[in-house]
């Protein structure tokens, strides 16, 4: 298993092409716009090390029998899905922010479980592939970003259907060494730094679409990608200190388009080939995968906020006031809803054909949804308790200019127990936590909250919700609403 | 005759009708298969019936082939609930 600086290391070896604002970002470590994000990730790997952590950081692989970091495991019981949560709210209460690594560990599972289906049903080999390729990422212990996300065009249309025929990734040739592929990912979380990226298709496929119905693994710095850094909230302060809130470990996942340009892919790599009626079902398990670690990941950055709401009220002199904690109980309780949900589907989760583990579909599409409500609620209050000069403070340089920071910190000074550095560090947390990009992610990361409805709708079992209610109405059998 | 033991899941909130699949799976093979109660008497295979895929019941300890079903699925394999009867019947059929 890798330490963090290992980590850290390792990607100095890759040939990552990623631009901002035009300009090609080298080198990619040490980068202000980079570095938060491959400091949070580096935690997934330290944790690993501590003993106070390696419970849940480390497991068994059940291929090799060693111990490996949990991030690159295929769950084999109903404990690993549990502990798999519980290790996403410990990162992100130490982070504040998203440690990207989630992505590719539930592209991992998702793969894993659909390419044994296809096998035992298609008689093809993908899964053997999978599990050589699952091998050498326990081995190196690497990184691996989850790619699903297609920019997808015309919504209202199907891969095959789009105006430009690149708006969905797909296959443009097969050789007898591999396979070409065209296209580009979007709002890939931790993708430039990462080993590797896992792509899957973005949605169910009909027969047309043949060539959309693609999953392979590619080292990110493979010949004919790009990867184009998005912008963020506030990402011109990634250069200064206070100001940007988070400084270690920024906020969000250091998003991008990654384009992949005629990229070719070894067969050893490629796990789903034109086999279009399997896309549904990938999709279906990695979004269950993914949408059941909201209420892990989202109530870690939860407690962060919290626990600022509660240190600012108090910076403020008004932490006693009832209201406020009140307000504060309310967090809580959202924040601890969020987690119950994302337990209970751990807890109701079952075992596929491959052995492999996965999440109750149900409860887990019922935690993504909460999380695009609750966060916003959580992060409401707390901007409400904070006051308003989270928006209007001045900058760390006139904080910290010989003529100006006297004033400010003389007038932004709360209660007289605390020096005014510590309320602005807090409000600048704030600010950049509750707002902007940092949201966003709550409301459209693993689905936008229409994706899970027409989940819940699926997996809710209205018919057997009909019948209860028939059958005490002393309605008839025979008769049932269909 | 062979005797399959049968034991069902609590049934709390289930994706399928397990009484209705063990009831028709009984008339199917009535002349066969003589069907017990799992804590009650020696039987040859063990069928757990399971209305999703949680699969809550507790696998009673016996030593010989189990058939699970769990929601849509036998022995861990999707299979909609239209299939279910016939595909165990086969399942039966080829452990017999
Ligand atoms: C911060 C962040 C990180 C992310 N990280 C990753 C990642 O690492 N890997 C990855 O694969 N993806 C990632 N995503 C992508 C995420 O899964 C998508 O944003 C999400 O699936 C929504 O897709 P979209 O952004 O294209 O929005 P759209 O699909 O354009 O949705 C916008 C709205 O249109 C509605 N809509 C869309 N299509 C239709 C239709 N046909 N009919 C009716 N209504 C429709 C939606 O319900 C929604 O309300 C990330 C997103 C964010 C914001």
């Amino acid at each position: 298993m890798k330490t963090g600086q290992e980590y850290i290391e390792s990607l100095k070896d890759l040939k990552t092409e990623v631009y901002f604002e035009t300009a090609k970002i080298e080198p990619l470590v040490g980068h202000p716009l980079l570095q938060p994000h491959i400091n949070a990730a580096a935690v997934t790997y330290d944790f690993a090390h501590d003993p106070l952590y390696e419970d849940l950081a480390t497991t068994t692989s059940h291929l090799t029998g060693k111990k490996i970091n949990r991030f690159t495991h295929i769950h084999q019981n109903k404990d690993d899905l549990v502990k798999k949560v519980k290790l996403l709210r410990l990162i992100a209460q130490q982070t504040g922010s998203c440690f990207q690594r989630c992505v590719g560990f539930d592209a991992l599972n998702a793969v894993y479980s659909t390419t044994f289906d296809m096998d035992q049903k298609l008689g093809t080999d993908y899964h053997k592939r999978l599990v050589d390729y699952l091998l050498y990422v326990q081995e190196n212990d690497l990184m691996i970003a989850g790619a699903m996300t297609d920019p997808k065009g015309d919504r209202g249309l199907g891969p095959s259907e789009q105006a430009d025929p690149d708006l969905f990734v797909r296959i443009v040739e097969k050789n007898d060494k591999g396979i070409i592929i065209r296209g580009a990912k979007a709002h890939m979380t931790g993708m430039v730094n990462s080993h590797e990226m896992l792509i899957m298709p973005t949605g169910a496929m009909k027969d047309a679409d043949k060539d959309y119905a693609v999953a392979c693994a590619i080292p990110v710095d493979a010949p004919g990608i790009i990867h184009i850094f998005g912008r963020q909230t506030n990402d011109k302060r990634k250069f200064d200190e206070m100001d940007q809130g988070n400084t270690k470990y920024g906020i969000v996942g250091g998003e991008c388009l990654t384009v992949l340009e005629d990229v070719f892919v070894p067969w050893n790599r490629v796990f789903m080939c034109g086999e279009y009626e399997f896309a549904g079902s990938l999709v279906e398990r990695f979004a269950t995968l993914h949408r059941q670690n909201y209420g892990g990941c989202k109530a870690g950055v939860s407690d962060v906020v919290t626990g600022a709401t509660a240190a600012i009220a108090e910076y403020n002199g008004a932490a006693k006031a009832s209201h406020i904690k009140d307000k504060l109980v309310e967090m809580i309780h959202l924040t601890e809803t969020l987690y119950c949900c994302s337990i209970a589907c751990s807890q109701e989760g079952g075992k596929l054909a491959s052995g492999a583990y996965y999440p109750n579909a149900l409860l887990g599409n019922v935690v993504k949804q909460n999380v695009t409500r609750y966060i916003y609620e959580i992060d409401r209050i707390c901007q409400d308790i904070a006051g308003g000069f989270i928006a209007t403070l001045p900058s760390e340089k006139d904080f910290n200019d010989e003529k100006l920071g006297g004033y400010i910190k003389k007038y932004f000074a709360g209660k007289a127990d605390y020096p005014t550095e510590h309320r602005y560090r807090m409000a600048r947390l704030i600010e950049n936590m509750t707002g902007g990009t940092a949201l966003v992610e709550s409301m459209h990361g693993a689905g936008s909250p229409q994706a899970q409805r027409i989940m819940l709708l699926r997996s809710g079992n209205l018919l057997h919700k009909v019948k209860l209610a028939q059958k005490l109405a002393g309605i008839t059998t025979d008769n049932l609403v269909k | 005759m062979i005797k399959i033991g049968v034991k069902f899941c609590g049934n709390c909130n289930p994706d399928i009708d397990t009484k209705k699949l063990f009831l028709n799976l009984r008339n199917g093979l009535k002349e066969s298969i003589e069907f017990v109660y799992w804590e009650q008497d020696a039987y040859e295979i063990l069928l757990v019936l399971n209305g999703c895929n949680v699969a809550c019941a507790e696998h009673p300890i016996f030593m010989g082939t189990s058939i699970i079903i769990a929601g849509e699925t036998l022995d861990y394999v999707s299979i909609i609930e239209e299939d279910l009867l016939l595909e165990i019947e086969r399942k039966i059929e080829k452990l017999k």
